[in-house]
């Protein structure tokens, strides 16, 4: 079934589990607009290439675990706690909430309700009503 | 709509040492190509990016390469998309040269760099405007290579790597006459070799542990340079010469002016060829740009800041495409600027700046 095609007017199929490659964020087009796919050990997640920053195309960004340090002699890294580290500023937003890495911002990243069938990768995306449509905001850093 | 923003930082990138190699005189072809020359002014090793690398991986050109690299792409990603009037290319590959110490061999490849940029940009978007790089090291054989650019249309300013000799000692003062000879302003940009490299310009108080550390303090190149040229007395030398501070942040600068004129106010005696309060100096020859835009929850809270720097006056817009921390050119002109300022900073000021030029 070709990516795109839609089983109902919103679940898309974008591909087979097996095309995502592990801790990389794929890029598809759902009725024309870019999504992220990403598949980690932990879930698979679907979002937006979007940065809630500055509008930056987060899905070309880094899949990463978590930083974290008691002190600078200390650091550690959970590498369960999955984010997407984003090209531009290099906010990260965990996969799992769309919450920011750090509390950074209250703003989080846009994600999509995902369903595996049978190992085929489904995306739910409705068209955003205008008055909910998300528009990158520099007014909360 | 006609497109009215000038971005005053962008940077053209050149993919391989190859391709500018060729501009040189074949003895140099031969040695840079057997040194296999790093193109990079920062210290990778001393202050390692935390994401391997400072350009944006979202800009990769669709047929490959370095993102900046391709005139085509940068022209729909950038200038078409923000629907721009103009933008400064500032070759920052050539300003590697600041860390060299090898005076022939920086000449020889700024001058086929500044061969490269012009060559392959202008002509693929007319809206494209270059800054030549001045090498910092022989000034005397860069004020020539400035002169070699006065007739060219594409070419409106001169980009000068710096040393840790500040920009109001003599040492400066060939590529100043010359720029100033010519109608183009200097422009002075970060080169990445500050705090890394013996010969580059120095963070003040020690050495940042971390990328965070040392790029938080990086404007203090900026204060130490204005200080020097203000009380060097450099604008009374040379009063057609202009000067944009590019990427250097601008919220400082208000509380640093009053500072400035104090210490005039207090120790004019000792600085008697400094005929007038800094800040007029600074307002009258120097402009500087709005990238990296503080980052507050609230933008107005940024707003008194502007006034105290007369930004209408002296500040320009600025993206730093294709590098990580660019800001969005209509976000900060719709969001981030207040209305009665917007025309001034993201056109206005750019156009005063580089005149006819742009
Ligand atoms: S746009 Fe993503 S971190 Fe700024």
């Amino acid at each position: 079934m070709p990516a795109s095609e839609a089983i109902s007017p919103d679940m898309h199929h974008v591909g087979s589990l097996a095309e995502f490659e592990l801790d990389v964020c794929k890029i598809v087009q759902v009725d024309g607009r870019d999504v992220g796919v990403i598949r980690t050990e932990q879930g698979v997640y679907a979002i937006a290439n979007r940065c809630p920053h500055m509008g930056g195309g987060i899905c070309y960004g880094t899949v990463t675990g978590l930083m974290t340090a008691t002190s600078p002699e200390n650091i550690s890294y959970d590498e369960t706690r999955k984010a997407m580290r984003c090209p531009w500023h290099g906010w990260e937003f965990f996969l799992n909430d769309g919450t920011a890495v750090g509390g950074i911002t209250s703003r989080r990243l846009r994600r999509f309700p995902l369903h595996i069938i049978q190992d085929e990768v489904y995306v739910i995306l409705r068209m955003p009503r205008p008055d909910q449509a998300e528009t990158p905001r520099g007014d909360d850093g | 709509m006609p497109a009215t923003i000038i971005d005053c930082d962008v940077h053209p990138y050149v993919n391989k040492l190859a391709d500018v190699v060729a501009y040189m005189p074949q003895a140099w072809q031969e040695r840079f190509r057997s040194q296999n020359v790093e193109l990079s002014g920062r210290s990778v090793h001393r202050y390692p990016h935390p994401a391997g690398g400072s350009l944006r991986k979202d800009a990769v050109p669709p047929g490959g390469g370095l993102p900046g690299s391709d005139p085509d792409y940068v022209a729909s990603d950038l200038l078409d998309r923000y629907d721009l009037a103009a933008a400064l290319l500032i070759p920052i590959q050539a300003s590697a040269v600041s860390a060299w110490t090898d005076a022939t061999r920086a000449d020889v490849f700024t001058e086929a760099i500044n061969r490269y940029v012009v060559e392959h940009w202008p002509s693929v978007d007319s809206r494209y405007r270059i800054c030549v790089t001045a090498s910092p090291h022989d000034t005397e054989h860069a004020a020539a290579e400035v002169r070699r650019w006065r007739d060219a249309a594409s070419v409106v300013a001169v980009s000068l790597p710096l040393l840790d000799t500040m920009m109001g000692n003599k040492h400066y003062y060939p590529i100043y006459e010359a720029a100033q000879e010519c109608g183009m302003p200097i422009v002075v940009h970060p080169t990445g070799a500050e705090g890394s490299y013996l010969g580059a310009p120095t963070i003040a108080g020690g050495i940042p542990r971390t990328y965070a550390e040392r790029h938080a303090l990086v404007p203090q190149v900026a204060q130490a340079n204005l200080a020097s040229l203000v009380f060097e007395g450099v604008f009374d030398r040379f009063p057609e010469l202009r000067i944009a501070f590019v990427e250097w942040g601008f919220s400082w600068l208000g509380p640093f002016m009053w500072r400035l004129d104090q210490e005039w106010r207090n120790f004019r005696s000792d600085v008697p060829w400094v005929k007038k309060p800094p800040s007029e100096y600074i307002h009258d020859a120097v402009k500087f740009t709005t990238q990296p835009f503080d980052d507050l929850s609230n933008p107005e809270d940024l707003w008194p800041f502007l006034d105290l720097i007369d930004a209408e006056k002296t500040l320009m817009f600025s993206s730093d495409y294709p590098h990580y921390d660019n800001d969005d050119p209509h976000i900060v002109s719709r969001r981030l600027l207040p209305k009665k300022s917007r025309e001034a900073i993201t056109s206005k000021n750019a156009r005063e700046m580089f005149s006819a030029r742009l």
